[in-house]
């Protein structure tokens, strides 16, 4: 099955990046090839539960619930736990389905299924 | 064709405009060299990227992605542009006609196309290789 | 495993250094061969005598790691091979050379 990595660096909204990215992700997914989305640095707020309709407040689309439906089609999202850990965002607070992980695990990750890359 | 299909293949996604950043810069030069190598070479337009598709860019002192585009789909590559991209930023209007999604513009270079992110997937599973300029 | 990473920025912060090249502590681990290529402003990461998060910090990169970068970038900012980080290879056709290595010999790339 082929294995796409995308890596996700930008918190939600204030770019297109998330969106486009979860986006490219479920789409690959959906066709029933392997991905992992990692979230790093502020991308790790990609992860966070809560999100109160982004359509009606901010006229943007939700992206909790792009990481909702990838995780459905059993896509791997991936947190950095000490990116989480400098933004003071605990474990329980993640979406349900959302790994945590140390950096050197995602790194290893990367490495053994980055044979796709995607930054953004 | 045969042969042509033989070919390995670079899929490049680029994810910013032109002249805002050397990212696209990059991605001409780098597409090009693998074209000048034998390559097949594959591009998806991402986002902010579809700007490097209008035509009459004339950046005077900066370096002429237009152009670039322009000399890449005479070499032989494939550029294909994200159609929900596209309609967003006024190039396309995609509506169905004749039972066939209208592309025809007056603003985009001759030659490039246009597909949904499930082409996008398509490109990434035919690529032997992939990279990305300008989503970070 | 040979790795190619392409840089065409600078880190932006401690973080954002580990992201784009962690990679090369996580390699030493696995025993991977890295080779970095600097094109553009990925060209800075090159100068010599930068401390924190701005330079390449080689001195934890293993030791199959190669640099290259771009000749052409390095003189557009007035950068020397003098100014540059000991090893640095200064490349003419920095594309070509990298389009070939990941297309022929890398199992592994990655851009930033």
């Amino acid at each position: 099955m082929p294995k796409l990595v995308i890596e996700i660096s930008h918190s939600p909204f204030g770019h297109e990046n998330a969106y486009a990215a979860l986006f490219a992700a479920m789409a690959w997914a959906s066709m029933g090839n392997e991905v992992a989305v990692v979230l790093k640095g502020e991308g790790v707020h990609v992860g966070r539960k809560g999100q109160v309709d982004p359509f009606k407040n901010i006229s943007l689309p939700p992206t909790e619930k792009q990481v909702n439906e990838l995780l459905e089609v059993d896509g791997r999202v991936v947190a950095d736990r000490q990116a989480l850990q400098k933004r003071g965002i605990k474990e329980e607070t993640l979406i349900k389905g959302v790994e945590v992980l140390d950096p050197i695990e995602i790194r290893a990750l990367i490495i053994e299924a980055g044979e796709k890359f995607l930054s953004f | 064709m045969v042969e042509s299909s033989r070919k390995k293949t670079v899929t490049m996604m680029l994810f910013s405009a032109p002249f805002g950043s050397q990212y696209a810069d990059h991605l001409c030069r780098m597409a090009e060299r693998a074209l000048d190598k034998g390559y097949a070479v594959e591009i998806f337009l991402y986002s902010d990227a579809v700007h490097a598709q209008m035509t009459e860019q004339n950046p005077k002192l900066f370096f002429p992605v237009g152009e670039a585009v322009k000399r890449l789909i005479e070499k032989g590559a494939v550029i294909m542009s994200c159609e929900i991209c596209s309609i967003a930023r006024g190039y396309i209007k995609g509506e169905l006609r004749d039972g066939k999604k209208d592309y025809s513009s007056t603003k985009v270079i001759n030659g490039l196309n246009f597909c949904s992110i499930y082409g996008f997937v398509d490109m990434l599973n035919r690529a032997d290789r992939v990279l990305s300029f300008g989503g970070s | 495993m040979r790795v190619c990473l392409l840089l065409m920025r600078t880190p932006r912060s401690d973080e954002d250094a580990e992201r784009m090249l962690g990679i090369l502590r996580g390699a030493k681990d696995q025993g991977t061969e890295i080779v970095v290529y600097l094109l553009g402003d990925g060209v800075l990461c090159a100068r010599k005598g930068q401390t924190g998060y701005v330079g390449l910090n080689l001195g934890n990169a293993p030791e199959k790691t190669t640099v290259r970068a771009s000749a052409r970038d390095l003189r557009a900012r007035g950068i020397s091979e003098g100014d540059l980080e000991p090893g640095v290879e200064v490349i003419d056709d920095l594309e070509g050379v990298f389009i070939e290595d990941i297309m022929e010999r890398a199992e592994r790339v990655f851009t930033w």
